[in-house]
């Protein structure tokens, strides 16, 4: 009860934060057919800066970081990625009229990481005062790469034994390569890298620390707007991928907040980062993930899985799951 | 001035762009132009590139390729729709044009 009661309120407050108001906005605009746009350089700059700032912030806490303690996360964070690829195919496997590669191109971006959403998490827990290790971002990768790489293997692997009873081998390299050179992914490393071997504090401070919520605020807008416009195709494929989209999200984070917590227990891992990991566990790939999966599974309707991820799962990641985890995190560690 | 030539037209999704120039260049196309395209197809409106999409790689693009031999657009198109329309949309046609210094195709 006080669960619902603290969710509710802090779901109230959410509501009103820039981070909502603007996703919100953002669909609005979308759904009154306005002609406001929001170019694509302006919106590839926006992931660049958000991007660097969190793989800098990142590096230089890595610096003076324990690396042991990173050890038992990373490790979670891996399992979840692959956990949440195995629970999308076995869900989908069972549900009628569904296209098996459908299903597995679905469950591996469910499994992916989004950078926006993982963003709006970061402003939203600094306003809460919810602290976290800076390194818990630079887990982004351990969880995407797997996740992508087994959903195309499993959709490799069924499709050639639905042709002729002989897996046949997908080059796996060259998806890792692919997730890797992305926008977001390539980014946050360039961040990581810089904050690890150089002294980049002085342009973090004054340039890109200033920027971030700002430039999230316009990243949010554009998400709202993509939404409402991939809704439609949502539409034209089995309803069970939008009430996947809208389960597997929360049921996806639960399960990073349970382990989360057990190394909390073993490692003193803090409450923000286990909910960091939650949120990274709830969020589905909505910038680089759509197209490795549209490069390994070319047979699977981009329809179904973009529109899952994008109209229905990244505004349930950012609007229900960051508050909800937030919420857990204050009655599960309590001060 | 002018001289008789083929053009293919493709319009495909960025994806499968790579496969497409190595196409071209393997059957004996000197050159292409590569622009980017939008509009309705099939099944959806397609998007240029002018307002912000959140996912990377799903615009598409027109290539142009000029041939003063028919046969090799022919040759190039035949391999296109067996090994990039199976699973990528797109689409195809052929031209016959007038190009000044046919020499460059």
């Amino acid at each position: 009860m006080e669960l619902i009661f603290d969710f509710l309120s802090q779901f109230a407050r959410q509501l009103q934060s820039p981070t909502l108001t603007f996703l919100i906005g953002g669909f609005l605009i979308g759904a009154t057919g306005s002609k406001l746009s929001i170019p694509s350089p302006i919106y590839q700059f926006v992931v660049f800066v958000l991007l660097m700032k969190i793989g800098m912030k990142g590096g230089v806490e890595i610096r003076s970081a324990n690396l042991a303690d990173m050890f038992l996360p990373a490790v979670i964070t891996v399992v979840i990625g692959i956990l949440i690829v195995l629970i999308g195919a076995f869900v989908f496997r069972r549900l009628p009229g569904i296209n098996a590669a459908d299903g597995y191109a679905t469950a591996g971006l469910f499994g992916a990481v989004s950078a926006s959403t993982l963003a709006a998490a970061i402003v939203m827990m600094e306003q809460e005062s919810l602290q976290f290790e800076a390194w818990v971002p630079a887990l982004y990768p351990f969880m995407d790469i797997p996740a992508l790489v087994l959903a195309i293997v499993l959709a490799n692997v069924h499709r050639e034994k639905s042709k002729n009873g002989a897996a046949h081998k997908v080059d796996t390299l060259a998806i890792v390569k692919e997730s890797l050179q992305g926008s977001a992914l390539s980014a946050l490393i360039l961040g990581l890298m810089i904050g690890l071997l150089g002294r980049p504090e002085p342009v973090l401070q004054s340039f890109y620390e200033p920027l971030f919520r700002g430039l999230l605020s316009i990243l949010m807008l554009v998400l709202g707007m993509e939404a409402w416009s991939r809704i439609r195709e949502l539409k034209e494929v089995a309803h069970w991928f939008a009430i996947y989209a809208l389960i597997g999200p929360i049921l996806h984070g639960l399960i990073a907040f349970g382990l989360g917590y057990l190394a909390h227990l073993a490692t003193g891992f803090s409450p923000g980062g286990v909910v960091l990991l939650a949120v990274i566990a709830s969020s589905n790939s909505d910038i680089s993930g759509p197209p490795t999966i549209r490069g390994g599974i070319p047979w699977a309707n981009p329809s179904a899985y973009i529109g899952a991820s994008t109209s229905v799962g990244t505004p349930v990641a950012i609007a229900v799951c960051i508050p909800l985890f937030i919420s857990l995190a204050n009655i599960v560690f309590p001060n | 001035m002018f001289h008789p030539a083929t053009k293919l037209v493709v319009i495909t999704e960025h994806f499968v762009s790579k496969k497409v120039c190595k196409i071209i260049e393997a059957e004996g196309g000197k050159g292409y132009t590569m622009v980017p395209a939008g509009g309705k197809g099939l099944h959806h409106w397609h998007p240029t590139l002018e307002k912000a999409t959140v996912i990377e790689g799903f615009d598409n693009l027109k290539f142009e390729v000029i041939l003063v031999d028919r046969k090799k657009g022919e040759a190039i198109a035949e391999r296109i729709l067996k090994e990039c329309f199976g699973e990528y949309p797109g689409v195809m046609y052929l031209e016959d044009i007038q190009v000044c210094r046919p020499e460059r195709f």
